[in-house]
């Protein structure tokens, strides 16, 4: 404080005083939003959408079931290429010379060719044509393994709507036989339970694996664009229907859709990055020159307390 | 299950007695104005919330004039 300028702020208050029953406004508050709560619940519900289900993908997207199987065997799926926590194959999102998900480490450990489509395949131990094709597929080396899958997913990027049955005639080895399998598997609804992590103990509600598959084709994606929860479509602050969503958090989803975050493959450390330093300076801000002087300036609260101020006139500086 | 029957029918119907009044699970409405995008209840909500926050600002406090 310079001196010959007083500080409103400072020293203790000498103006008039009244009693205020903060309890008494607690319960009043409380009573209000309890009766408000239940009166909204009565006129609107809230939402309840079904869970999607690989069944349901299967049944109703076959092609794209088909063509994310062979993307899960050719290693170029989302799940496939993400890098930490599930696997190595990137260094995954980073600020600059910070690899964040790289120093987290691979936690949960998923191979989505193995645990997505061979695994479950091997269950279908009634099959013979799926368990020989399995046999095939494991016994060759990794670079024919890749060959087939590389070679179907290309063939059936190139069919009328990826229909498998209008693919071009090709060396595919065994990779056919199992995307058709594995669709028939999931087809059925056994898919569903068997990608639950069983390691979980007697309640499984390890979704990780299910919804890394779910993730990895467009049937989910399509499903969110049609709601608006893409995140390219403010989807973080929407709900499903009309239904009003998270309202508060505009502010993060706002830097998704504005460049360079919304073409940056880094988006998500990038905005997280920055949603840290813009909290730091909110914590910061009466610490801040010029920002922390806003309320003086914009004397908003003459207005919250302008029969004081009708009476004593504005404040002395 | 009591003696009296099977309670099931009976909450059966009372949830339907006390479905939602509104039904919100239609399609849902946006508003977009170049990149903005806003859903209809999300805009209503944030109005409401300043609606709520002038009410505050301008309503005097209850009982305020005996003080």
């Amino acid at each position: 404080m310079t001196a010959g300028r007083v500080d409103p702020a400072a020293g203790d208050w000498r103006g008039p005083r009244r009693p205020y029953d903060l309890v008494k406004e607690f319960i009043v508050a409380l009573v209000a939003v309890s009766l408000l709560t239940v009166v909204l619940a009565l006129l609107f519900s809230s939402p309840n959408e079904k869970g999607v289900t690989l069944e349901q993908w299967a049944q109703k997207a076959p092609n794209d079931f088909i063509a994310t199987t062979v993307s899960e065997l050719a290693g170029t799926s989302t799940s496939a290429s993400y890098g930490p926590p599930y696997n190595h194959s990137s260094t995954g999102q980073q600020i600059g010379p910070l690899h964040l998900q790289k120093w987290a480490g691979v936690r949960i450990p998923v191979d989505p060719a193995r645990d997505f489509v061979i695994s479950p395949l091997r269950t279908m131990t009634a099959d013979a044509a799926v368990q020989a094709a399995v046999r095939r597929y494991e016994a060759a080396p990794a670079a024919q393994q890749d060959q087939w899958a590389g070679a179907y997913a290309d063939a059936l990027s190139k069919a009328p709507e990826g229909d498998p049955a209008q693919v071009a005639a090709g060396d595919y080895g065994p990779v056919p036989a199992m995307a058709s399998g594995l669709l028939g598997l999931a087809q059925s609804g056994a898919l569903d339970s068997q990608l639950v992590n069983a390691g979980t103990g007697f309640y499984q509600a390890d979704y990780t694996k299910p919804l890394l598959f779910l993730a990895d084709g467009g049937y989910l994606a399509d499903l969110a664009q049609a709601q608006h929860l893409s995140g390219n479509q403010w989807g973080m602050m929407n709900e499903t229907g009309n239904f009003p969503g998270q309202p508060w958090l505009w502010l993060y989803t706002f830097w998704y859709q504005v460049r360079p975050f919304s073409t940056s493959t880094n988006a998500d450390a990038l905005v997280w990055g920055l949603m840290m330093l813009l909290s730091l300076a909110l914590v910061l801000v009466p610490f801040i020159p010029g920002v922390r002087s806003i309320p003086r300036r914009l004397p908003l609260y003459r207005l919250v307390w302008r029969s004081y101020y009708r009476e004593h006139g504005a404040p002395r500086r | 299950m009591s003696a009296g029957g099977d309670p099931l029918p009976l909450l059966a119907a009372l949830a339907v007695s006390i479905e939602a009044l509104v039904d919100l699970t239609g399609p849902g409405h946006y508003l977009d104005w170049r990149f903005i995008q806003i859903s209809g209840a999300n805009f209503a909500v944030i109005v409401l919330m300043l609606v709520v926050f002038a009410l505050a600002l301008f309503l005097p406090f209850p009982g305020g004039r005996k003080r």
